[in-house]
């Protein structure tokens, strides 16, 4: 609760936060649409926002604002997927390869450069081409899960390597603790806030990734997600036909969305920056 | 012997700003100190007392948190006194190494990692020396180098691949480049070897010699203080509390606390108990009432609860203590 | 007095530079000594001379490329798990700021320690033993509770350090130049600790340093290493009291004599180690003033002189 407090201080937290909260609860109304996010022409075409549909309605009969949160909802759910996944690959892998070296470090470095050095994009929308009729929610999560831990696991890797070197490792086998309870103990601590920026960070990518497959038609458009909204309003011409309603709404919560993410990682990590974490230990004597 | 600096009841606080408030950490807490020419001059005293700050203040090096609420520092430049602290910028900017110049704790902080060391003695001179094609500036560096007993191939490493007292020694030679008449030594044999230690003090009374100048040596090890300097002053707690020659200091210790500082010094051929002093030293930003040194003091009475003793001379020898005489906490 | 631990023929090679890079740098050369119950055993030289390669295969953080290491004659291989080791040797390190993570709390390393290796049930059981190693050493736990080690001056951590490796009753403690980063005005009362526990716990202590005269204060018998071989080795007030070898000499000479009247004259030669670390013969030759031709070609072989190892040729003659 003193962490929140004083998070709350910073700002650029305080307003991602609200913001992050306002897009949560615009995913949660979902529950209690009065419309089937699938079906079409469930209300007049091509009215602009009104009292009966505050966003108005799109070409293909549905009321946009309860079509946005369903769209948010679900991009939400793939980027949590995609984020939470690669997260825990890229720490299982991460602090393996650090702590053990050796051949495994060298096989699984191996694999994470892999992935690093071919040309990522092409290889996705190659595999979402492939797999297009399935890419429901959570495969494209996972989709997305798969190339998004490399570098990650890199990053923390190279993290485990110093905090090997350093003496309280020492401490930590001498006071009996096995290697599970050293790396959760003495590592996490300091890889934490980089485990968070970076989740939020691919939370972000996921969002903007799955945007571009969706405009690409390679994931199933009938599932509302920021992407395919924007995808059938390019469609339908939106823009030509000065349906700006229907355009606007996915542009400006995809914005909103990725604004508050940044300033949530940038302050987060600020926060848990271990530097940062030594001194208010020290303004506390 | 004429004074170079003569710094004047400085004060010098840390002034931080915690959740629970402002804290102030006295660091040089009414410090007086008459530094004359020629000479090695000591200062003593345990970690966190104050020393690296009273470096910086005498070097003018004044930045936020560290806030300077009074007192002079006094420069003799050309015959002449300068008050470092009101020093425009730019003035202080040209005295730095070539008037005084600052070996910081930490050798490796003067370094840049990555570069061969000629790069970094280039980049120095060529930002204070004008009027010089860099060939002429780079057979400066190396005769320097030469002089001070150092090969000049040591320009072609990289500062990781010295070893600890070789890289001491190059910074004292970086810092030595210009000639300046006063060296601020800040710690410089701490974390070494006895033999490197032995080579980085041949270096610096070497330089003194040659040069004629004056250095500051800091640190804490009395031993190093016995080897080198010709006057020396024990730190406790942000203030000075004892000062003179060093032979004095060490046949008469007079502060309680130095008594400690050298009659704990263990001796080849004598294993008898040897004690440090009792406790540790205050927090600066809550120091007791009255002598910072009367928590730990086994001598303490009455008066040195309440009252802060002055800095008062007693024969050649100063000390900041009520008894002002050598009564002997610790025998030996 | 019994045999506590024996260290035979104990060897380190490191490769250099790349894996194809054909340098190799013996940083320990076949070191033999031992360590008695309730003794303290120091182990001195410069930097660089391979102290913290030993103390390290000693622990088992480092496998030795040869030589044995043998506890109460049972071989370190012969402890199966790393934890019934630790049960009996212990260690103290050089840093005290890094002793500790420094984003943990301090008695969180000694609760570990008791519940690790099953020192206590419960956690009054617990609290009751740690407060008995902290008071050994002139702490409470009442002083480090609920603290970070940047809460603590150096000597405190130092102090804190000791105490969690007494937790488990060791029969042996290695502390790898524990006062070298302690000021100086507080070393001497974690040197005095050295020599209580010893007397009062009957716990021996590999005390590695490079400073002669705290050596001399506290150890009962001493090993002088260099470049990776021990050079002399004997009671301590043979050795440092009647120097045989040119080295111990020089590093007795190099100590700063506490004393402004008796200032050094000579000048010291000062070399980087991996040149002497590389160098055929005896590997003093580069700065030994009495180095003669033989010295420069062939390898000085132990010789015992009135109960003192010399490694010498000097000596062997
Ligand atoms: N940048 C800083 N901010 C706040 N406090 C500081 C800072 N630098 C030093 N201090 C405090 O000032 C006191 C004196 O420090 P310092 O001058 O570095 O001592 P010494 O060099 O004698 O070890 C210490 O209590 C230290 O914690
Ligand atoms: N992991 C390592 N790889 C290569 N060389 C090493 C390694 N550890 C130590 N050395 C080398 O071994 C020698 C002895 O080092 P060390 O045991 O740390 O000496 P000391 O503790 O006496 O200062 C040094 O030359 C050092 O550079
Ligand atoms: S003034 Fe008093 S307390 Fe301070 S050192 Fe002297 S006798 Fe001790
Ligand atoms: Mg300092
Ligand atoms: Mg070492």
């Amino acid at each position: 609760m003193e962490a929140l407090r004083e998070l709350f201080r910073d700002y650029r937290f305080a307003v991602g936060f609200v913001i992050f909260l306002f897009l949560v609860v615009l995913a949660f109304l979902s529950f209690a649409s009065p419309y089937d996010p699938i079906r079409q022409l469930q209300v007049p075409r091509d009215r602009p926002p009104s009292r009966a549909h505050i966003l108005g309605t799109n070409s293909k009969g549905q009321d946009v604002f309860w079509e946005a949160t369903f769209a948010i909802r679900n991009s939400l759910i793939i980027a949590l997927i995609a984020g939470l996944v690669s997260r825990i690959v890229a720490i299982l892998v991460g602090f393996v390869a650090g702590y053990r070296g050796g051949t495994l470090d060298r096989v699984l470095m191996g694999l994470a450069d892999g992935l690093l050095v071919i040309p990522l994009f092409l290889i996705l929308v190659m595999v979402a081409m492939l797999l297009r009729g399935s890419m429901t929610l959570v495969n494209t999560g996972l989709l997305l899960a798969f190339f998004g831990w490399a570098w990650d696991a890199r990053t923390i890797r190279s993290q485990i390597l110093s905090l090997r070197e350093r003496e309280f490792t020492k401490t930590s086998v001498l006071s009996g603790n096995g290697t599970m309870s050293l790396v959760i103990r003495e590592y996490l601590p300091f890889t934490t806030p980089l485990i968070f920026s970076t989740l939020i960070n691919n939370i972000a990518w996921a969002i903007g990734m799955e945007i571009v497959l969706a405009i690409l038609g390679l994931v199933r458009l009938e599932i509302p997600t920021l992407g395919t909204t924007l995808q059938w309003a390019i469609t339908y011409q939106a823009m030509l036909l000065g349906h700006w309603w229907w355009i606007s709404t996915p542009v400006v919560l995809t914005i909103l969305l990725l604004v508050a993410l940044y300033w949530l990682s940038v302050s987060v990590s600020e926060y848990l920056d271990p530097r940062m974490r030594i001194q208010r230990i020290g303004a506390r004597s | 012997m004429l004074p170079v600096i003569r710094a004047e009841d400085l004060q010098a606080f840390y002034v931080l700003e915690t959740l629970r408030g402002k804290k102030v950490v006295r660091a040089v807490n009414g410090v007086s100190l008459v530094i004359p020419e020629n000479t090695v001059y000591g200062l003593a005293g345990e970690s966190g007392c104050g020393k690296t700050t009273l470096l910086k203040v005498l070097l003018g090096n004044l930045e936020p948190p560290l806030r300077h609420f009074g007192g002079r520092v006094l420069y003799r430049v050309d015959g002449e006194y300068l008050d470092a602290l009101a020093l425009p910028e730019g003035k202080r900017q040209k005295l730095r190494w070539t008037y005084i110049s600052y070996i910081p704790q930490g050798s490796m902080s003067v370094f840049n990692p990555v570069a061969k060391l000629r790069t970094t003695f280039m980049d120095f001179l060529e930002s204070h020396v004008s009027g010089k094609m860099r060939q002429e500036l780079l057979r400066h560096a190396e005769e320097h180098l030469e002089r001070l007993g150092l090969s000049p191939k040591i320009l072609e490493a990289y500062p990781h691949q010295l070893s600890g007292g070789m890289r001491q020694r190059v910074a004292i030679a970086l810092a030595t480049l210009l000639n300046p008449r006063v060296i601020l030594a800040d710690e410089p044999t701490t974390a070494l070897d006895v033999v490197a230690q032995r080579a980085v003090l041949q270096l610096l009374s070497d330089i003194q010699r040659k040069l004629r100048n004056t250095i500051v040596l800091v640190t804490h090890d009395m031993g190093i203080h016995a080897t080198v300097t010709t006057r020396m002053a024990i730190m406790y707690a942000g203030r000075i509390v004892e000062e003179g020659w060093t032979q004095d200091i060490f046949t008469t210790p007079l502060h309680p606390y130095t008594q400690y500082l050298i009659r704990s010094l263990p001796r080849i051929g004598d294993k008898r108990l040897r004690e440090s002093a009792p406790g540790s030293p205050p927090s600066l930003a809550q120091l007791p009432p009255g002598c910072p040194f009367h928590p730990r003091c086994p001598l303490a009475f009455e008066r040195c609860r309440e009252e802060v003793p002055e800095l008062e001379e007693v024969g050649e020898q100063k000390v900041a203590c009520f008894l002002r005489r050598a009564s002997h906490v610790v025998t030996s | 007095m019994s045999l506590l631990l024996e260290v035979q023929n104990l060897t380190k090679v490191f490769a250099l530079g790349s894996i194809f890079s054909r340098l190799r740098l013996t940083a320990v050369d076949r070191v033999s000594f031992t360590i008695e119950e309730g003794e303290i055993f120091t182990l001195a030289g410069e930097s660089g001379c391979g102290k913290t390669t030993t103390a390290r295969m000693i622990l088992g953080f480092e496998p030795p490329t040869g030589g044995t290491i043998r506890y109460r004659g049972k071989a370190l291989e012969e402890f199966t798990d790393r934890k019934s080791w630790f049960r009996e040797v212990q260690a103290v390190f050089q840093n005290p700021f890094e002793t500790f993570n420094p984003l943990r709390k301090v008695e969180s390393y000694f609760f570990e320690t008791v519940f690790n290796f099953k020192l206590a049930a419960q956690k009054d059981q617990a609290e009751r033993l740690i407060e008995e190693k902290l008071q050994a050493v002139g702490l409470s736990l009442e002083e480090i509770e609920g603290k970070y080690p940047s809460e603590f001056s150096g000597g405190q951590l130092q102090r804190a350090s000791i105490a969690r490796a007494l937790l488990t009753n060791p029969s042996l403690l290695v502390a790898d130049e524990p006062v070298s980063m302690v000021d100086a005005s507080l070393r001497m009362s974690i040197v005095n600790l050295f020599r209580k526990l010893c007397d009062a716990f009957a716990v021996s202590v590999l005390y590695i340093t490079h400073d002669l005269a705290t050596a001399y204060y506290v150890s009962d018998r001493i090993a002088v290493m260099f470049r990776g071989n021990i050079v002399e080795m004997g009671k301590v007030e043979e050795v440092l009291g009647n120097p045989r070898h040119p080295y111990t000499r020089l590093l007795l000479e190099s100590i700063p004599e506490p004393d402004p009247a008796k200032r050094p004259e000579e000048r010291i030669v000062f070399l980087e180690e991996r040149e002497e670390y590389l160098r055929a013969g005896c590997k003093f030759a580069g700065r030994c003033p009495e180095a003669w031709e033989l010295c420069g070609r062939e390898a000085p072989q132990e010789v015992e002189v009135d109960g003192v190892l010399v490694r010498c040729h000097k000596w062997a003659k």
